[in-house]
């Protein structure tokens, strides 16, 4: 590996080296976190009072009460606030440019092509708590083309992929301007055409293996076509139909979109006789709680829509019919995970009210919370590493102020793999919504669950005890305060490096300042000059990920230069590796 | 009239739209002669509609939010005749009552939206094009009172709505307040006048304003087309209101005697202004032309509050605030006036010690009056703040503080009885009641 890519070599060892002078034996200590919790909600389990969650290089270790905190781990005081897995979202075209191609059937494109990690969308997400993201092409397709399973952080694709092969979007409904016949028509067409495809290559390969060298040879076509089957390996295969080729082998999910109640018939027809049944999940829009049946017989996973409370009306008495959706599939035992509305709607575009809708409309609170964490996280095919507080698991976390399913609670932290993504009193975009609050009526008072409406209050009016935007140091000082000793890299931002984030107006980049240690660390003119550029995904990584960071900025130029972001990402990380191995 | 004298104007300069013109010019005519003839839907002029009796109710909960900041546990409710006759901890029941009791559950007052849209059957019967000023005419008469609208709107906790004019005009019509349920019935058929500012009156009216084949707001099919215009209209108004007033007589100008009558007893006080004013020169705005022609007036969905805070809070101003976005979208993000906001406006209006009402106006649902409550206390509001800015603040900025908004012995028996805390969002309407009625509805009650 490394004698192919000497030049890439030769800079990550410049960069490790760099590294070890500016942060000492630090830099290799080993990542253990404690978080010392006033209530952890593993979602898998019962909620456990007073729980402690250890964390070993991003993974949960242990869970549970009374655990012994190793002595060199940095330990989070939740102590006074509520614990839970990561909220999932399990399938939305945010943060993508263009949702869909114009073309119908693209099964050869996928959405790393078309995923801006620095989209607002993704620090949204932080500060909503979700920390798993299905990155999925629309609805408008036929065959729609390749998802991805990300974290909402990363400055390139790579370093936020959770899961790159997350499954094939197909949709029944049909793309704008056709209608369900031409639609169905041109489904089956792709997978026919994948057939002739394989057919043409059949006979190809069964000439190549049998006639070498020969001046005639004459052959049985369907012979030729049958036999040569075996002799067709992937790398033959034409790159538009490979993907389509590896779901019909069942190598591939297929995430199929049905609009109506009558697509979920045709979604499942479809999926058995091209051999993906089993790796299908159906995306369902509201009315197919109709087809509830046939979904249980199926016992395929489910994606529900934002739509919880369906109207319908009677065509002649005009009569409105409301149906609570995932009620419907929650009573017949399906596992469901549910979406949100679009970001900007002010309640349901809250996964906590969306949940809390449920809640509302009698579901079991275990189930309205399992179905934005750990049914969304299994339908998305990341069950096992995400969704639950569980020994094993990856550490993606969210410390909340108080019960998720309650309008007063606020996102305090979130953590990714262990570490810390984001934290709310460095939220210079939430506070500056939420500027002028009067000062809390009781300080210091700690929220509790179902406190009266006068602690309810001093917890509301928490904003405004958090520093002005020019106070950095201060802010700086709460940034050690949490858990810096233990990384001292995170404290060691000068303070003018988050005003300067501040005072540009960059919000998707001020709010990860301190929050995202490695932006914070970078020294202010590595800011600027990423800002100038325009290129924040090469700015960040800086120091907290010191391959990036400690390159000198020619080095990160000549990176640029040649448009290879994904080697600009690895190369240090590759070039660590390497030298680790020596 | 006014379409005739751009005509006059007009015509010697283009020749060719003449045609156009004179077409557009009559059908503006015939709307005002349409509308100078006086209305006489029956019901509907007469004025409040008498709620029909209903037995007692004995309605028990485990505790009682009673509008004016102030928590009841264990309170009893005991209504007849529509009004509410008895708040108490314990009272014998009276024979042949119905009783309702609701363990875990929270009575409120019904909640009232001071700025609602509801029940309007369309937009073009909506928003009036044939003059900017209009507060001769009555939003009632756009109102259909046997809307959906009513029942989703009693059924999400709001009793009582003041349905808001449309913006597009300057000085629009009168607002009517109304109790909902299954039928719509009207309680003050003509209230407040509302005037706007900013740029609702200049670009709005493309679409219902006749000729509509120009595309885009020209002096030909709507005026005023800018802030300076829109001010200007208004200061007309008020000028030619103060003449009125004065001797008696309409100027003879273009504005409608039946307008300046109104607008007359605006310049008195017996006829209450709000002035909708989003952006904060807007709200400058306001406040410079109430001083002008000494109005006091409620200031309609200051979005832009947050930047003029000492100057409200100096007028004593009081506030419908709402509703609260994180995006704008629908009018306000077409007004192109809500591009700066702070969702904690509303806390922090109330924290300054102002009247604030919320509101959800045109939205429902998920974004209706309650949610609004809900994320306002989420943005900084304590919670009995907004429960006031739900009930008994609405019901002051309405003249009808003595009737609505808290529950207390004398009042109407306008309730709500929600499964859980109102706030709450896994909680839900349990029972609405309206002038002492149950609302009945086919959803499941608990």
């Amino acid at each position: 590996m490394r004698d192919g890519k000497s030049r890439l070599a030769l800079i990550a060892t410049v960069t490790v080296t760099l590294l070890t002078v500016t942060l000492g034996p630090t830099a290799v200590a080993a990542d253990r976190v404690a978080i010392q919790a006033g209530r952890v909600i593993t979602v898998s389990g019962p909620e456990i009072p007073g729980g402690i969650i250890l964390i070993e290089d991003g993974r949960i270790t242990a869970v549970g009460e009374g655990l012994e905190i190793p002595f060199d781990a940095m330990v989070i005081d939740a102590s006074d606030k509520v614990v839970m897995p990561g909220l999932v979202e399990p399938h939305t075209q945010n943060g993508l440019d263009v949702p869909n191609e114009n073309l119908p059937v693209t099964p050869f494109v996928s959405v790393y092509d078309a995923l801006d990690p620095v989209d607002y969308y993704f620090e949204d997400a932080l500060r909503e708590g979700i920390t798993t993201i299905g990155v999925v092409p629309g609805h408008n397709c036929v065959i729609g083309g390749m998802g991805r399973v990300v974290r909402p952080q990363g400055v390139t694709v790579e370093e936020m992929t959770v899961l790159d092969e997350m499954g094939l979007k197909l949709s029944m409904a049909p793309k704008r301007g056709m209608n369900r016949m031409t639609q169905m028509a041109m489904l089956r067409e792709a997978f026919l055409a994948v057939d002739d495809h394989l057919e043409s290559l059949a006979e190809k390969k069964y000439v190549d293996e049998h006639k070498k060298g020969k001046e005639e040879f004459h052959y049985d076509p369907n012979v030729a076509r049958e036999q040569g089957r075996s002799l067709i390996k992937d790398a033959d295969v034409e790159d538009r139909w490979l993907n389509l080729l590896r779901l019909t082998r069942g190598e591939l999910p297929a995430f199929i979109y049905c609009e109506l109640a009558m697509d979920v018939p045709h979604a499942l027809e479809t999926a058995k006789e091209r051999g993906f049944f089993d790796k299908t999940v159906l995306v369902l829009d509201a009315d197919c709680y109709k087809a509830v049946d046939l979904v249980k017989e199926s016992g395929r996973p489910v994606i529900l829509s934002s739509v919880l409370i369906y109207e319908e009306r009677d065509p002649v008495t005009n009569e409105k019919k409301e149906t609570f959706v995932p009620g419907v599939f929650s009573e017949h035992g399906i596992p469901f995970a549910i979406q949100r509305s679009s970001r900007d709607d002010l309640a349901r575009g809250h996964f906590w009210y969306q949940a809390a809708i449920c809640v509302r409309e009698g579901m079991e609170r275990e189930k309205a919370l399992k179905a934005v964490t750990l049914w969304s996280a299994e339908a998305i095919g990341v069950g096992s590493r995400l969704g639950s507080i569980e020994p094993g698991k990856d550490a993606d976390l969210v410390i909340l102020t108080g019960d998720p399913l309650q309008a007063t609670s606020w996102v305090d932290k979130v953590l990714l793999a262990g570490r810390v993504a984001y934290e709310r009193e460095k939220d210079t975009r939430l506070e500056k919504l939420l500027k002028g609050l009067p000062a809390p009526s009781t300080e210091a008072e700690k929220p509790k669950e179902e406190s009266p409406a006068e602690k309810k209050e001093g917890e509301e009016g928490k904003p405004s005890e958090e520093k002005p935007a020019e106070d950095a140091g201060k802010t700086k000082e709460s940034g050690l305060a949490c858990g810096s000793a233990a990384r001292p890299h995170l404290g060691a931002a000068p303070p003018h490096a988050l005003t300067s984030v501040r005072l540009r107006r960059t919000p998707s980049l001020g709010c990860g300042s301190a929050g995202r240690p490695h932006l914070g660390a970078a020294p202010p003119d590595a800011l600027t000059w990423v800002r100038l550029r325009r290129t924040p995904s090469l700015g960040c990584g800086s120091a907290a990920r010191p391959h990036l960071g400690a390159a000198p900025p020619h080095a990160l130029t000549w990176v640029r230069l040649r448009r290879t972001p994904s080697l600009a990402c690895g190369s240090a990380a590759l070039g660590a590796t390497a030298l680790s191995e020596e | 009239m006014r379409q005739g004298s751009v005509l006059a104007v007009m015509s010697s300069f283009r020749p060719s739209l003449v045609l156009a013109l004179v077409v557009g010019g009559a059908v503006a005519i015939g709307l005002e002669a349409n509308a100078a003839s006086p209305n006489k839907t029956a019901d509907r002029s007469a004025g409040q509609v008498a709620a029909e009796p209903s037995g007692p109710l004995v309605i028990q909960a485990r505790e009682i939010y009673v509008g004016d900041g102030s928590v009841i546990e264990g309170g009893v409710v005991l209504v007849r005749d529509g009004k509410i006759e008895l708040v108490a901890g314990k009272i014998e029941v009276p024979s042949g009552a119905r009783v309702i009791a609701v363990e875990k559950g929270t009575i409120t007052p019904g909640f009232i939206d001071p700025n609602a849209v509801a029940g309007i059957v369309s937009s073009y019967s909506y928003a009036e094009h044939s003059s900017e000023v209009i507060p001769q005419m009555r939003v009632l008469d756009a109102i259909n009172l046997l809307s959906d609208d009513f029942m989703e709107l009693a059924l999400s906790g709001v009793t009582t709505v003041f349905v808001a004019p449309d913006t597009a005009s300057v000085i629009a019509t009168r607002g009517a307040i109304l109790k909902t349920g299954e039928v719509a019935r009207v309680i003050v058929p003509e209230q407040a006048v509302l005037a706007t500012m900013g740029s609702d009156p200049t670009f709005r009216g493309t679409y219902n304003s006749p000729p509509s084949r120009f595309g885009t707001v020209t002096f030909l099919n709507r005026r005023p087309t800018t802030r300076m215009g829109t001010v200007w209209v208004f200061r007309k108004a008020f000028y030619d209101a103060r003449e009125f007033a004065a001797t008696g007589k309409a100027p003879d100008r273009e504005n409608d005697p039946a307008a300046l009558a109104v607008l007359a007893n605006v310049l008195e006080g017996s006829v209450p202004l709000r002035i909708q004013a989003r952006m904060a020169l807007d709200i400058e705005t306001a406040f410079r032309l109430a001083d002008e022609f000494g109005l006091r007036f409620t200031l309609v969905e200051p979005i832009e509050a947050f930047k003029v805070l000492d100057m409200i809070q100096e007028r004593r101003t009081s506030v419908v605030f709402g509703p609260l976005f994180l995006v704008p979208r629908g009018p306000r993000a077409a007004a192109g006036e809500a591009d700066e906001f702070c969702l904690s406006t509303p806390a922090t209006l109330v924290a300054r010690g102002l009247e604030v009402a919320l509101s959800a106006q045109e939205q429902s649902g998920e974004a209706g009056l309650r949610t609004q409550a809900i994320f306002a206390i989420r943005y900084g509001m304590p919670e009995q703040e907004a429960l006031k800015a739900v009930t008994s603040t609405p019901a002051k900025i309405l003249g009808l503080d003595r009737r609505l908004g808290t529950v207390a012995a004398g009042k109407d028996a306008d309730l709500v009885v929600w499964s859980g805390k109102p706030f709450d969002v896994t909680s839900k309407v349990a029972y609405a009641v309206i002038d002492g009625r149950v609302v009945e509805s086919e959803r499941k009650q608990p």
